[in-house]
């Protein structure tokens, strides 16, 4: 059975989350969609995130797939992911969508996941009107594509914090203004990049996307097999 | 922007040929004629014109290189643009 954890519940997480489960559920393969966000709706989500009730992004976004989708297994866990939990989180052969919008967290998803045998590491960040998606694929131990800090520094050395211990100050900071536009253009690279892996390869690393110029970038990201 | 990068002293060609060098940053893809000069005076040519990081990762065939690496016609160049990262400015 495929395990697919999506982590982040926010623009991203949402603009992926509805077309991610109707594919799962008519494509008919028995897959787990488990969804992991420690964070909380608010009203002031709401021009961007959709959402039926306040409360854990997880457990809200869980009930809303189980009720449209009824019989595709959906469960939600309401933390945040932190160096304590991850293992736990994430298994070997699972496929990660990472939408999370601080690097803190990114390092540690793909840290974890550069010591299993096998995964696939699908992470999408974006600023106001561009953005891009990493592609980090591990099988049987080898990296076939680069992992989310080896190219990136500011992943590998992350200065931001991470949302499970989050100031004041940078709380106020995370909820910098987004597009969101730019989050389904990102979710859907997601999505694509997923799709490109179900069917037998993916030949990129990263997509840069600007949705002004009209444009998106691959970029082939070899990884350094072991 | 061919304008801004003929201005730094940088010729595009129209096609990818034996003696030209790609340059990737983010979206942007160019053809240039830059054999034999360094990552670091293409970076500084560019950083205009394509608004390049300081802090983004030069990286040539794959491999991360040092400012001084000196390009070869056919190879290509990447600076690493950085991770998205919720809005705010790089």
């Amino acid at each position: 059975m495929l395990e697919i954890k999506v982590i982040g519940l926010g623009g991203i997480g949402c603009a992926l989350l509805p077309p991610l489960a109707r594919y799962l559920y008519y494509a008919g393969t028995g897959c787990r969609l488990t969804l992991v966000d420690g964070d909380a709706f608010e009203q002031r989500n709401l021009p961007r995130q959709a959402f039926r009730a306040a409360g854990n992004k997880a457990r809200v976004k869980a009930e809303e797939v189980a009720q449209e989708f009824p019989g595709l297994s959906v469960r939600a866990i309401a933390e945040f992911v932190t160096p304590g939990n991850v293992a736990d989180l994430i298994r070997s052969a699972d496929v990660v969508f990472l939408g999370v919008d601080n690097h803190r967290t990114r390092k540690v998803v793909s840290d974890h996941c550069e010591r299993l045998a096998d995964a696939l590491l699908i992470s999408g960040g974006n600023e106001w009107t561009d953005g891009n998606v990493q592609v980090y694929c591990r099988q049987g131990g080898c990296d076939l594509s680069a992992s989310l800090t080896r190219f990136h520094p500011e992943i590998a050395l992350p200065g931001d914090g991470s949302p499970a211990d989050a100031s004041c100050d940078q709380a106020v900071a995370a909820g910098a203004p987004q597009l969101l536009f730019m989050n389904l253009a990102v979710a859907s690279a997601m999505l694509n990049a997923f799709y490109a892996w179900q069917q037998g390869g993916i030949r990129y690393g990263e997509v840069y996307l600007d949705i002004l110029a009209g444009r998106s970038q691959p970029v082939e990201r070899r990884g350094s097999r072991e | 922007m061919s304008e801004e990068i003929r201005q730094a002293g940088i010729s595009r060609s129209a096609a990818r040929t034996e003696v030209t060098v790609r340059v990737l940053y983010g979206i942007h893809a160019l053809e240039v004629d830059v054999a034999g000069r360094t990552v670091a005076e293409i970076r500084h040519a560019l950083a205009q014109p394509l608004n390049v990081s300081p802090r983004a990762v030069p990286v040539v065939d794959g491999a991360v290189v040092a400012e001084g690496h000196l390009l070869q016609a056919g190879q290509q160049l990447e600076f690493v643009r950085l991770a998205g990262e919720k809005g705010r400015p790089e």
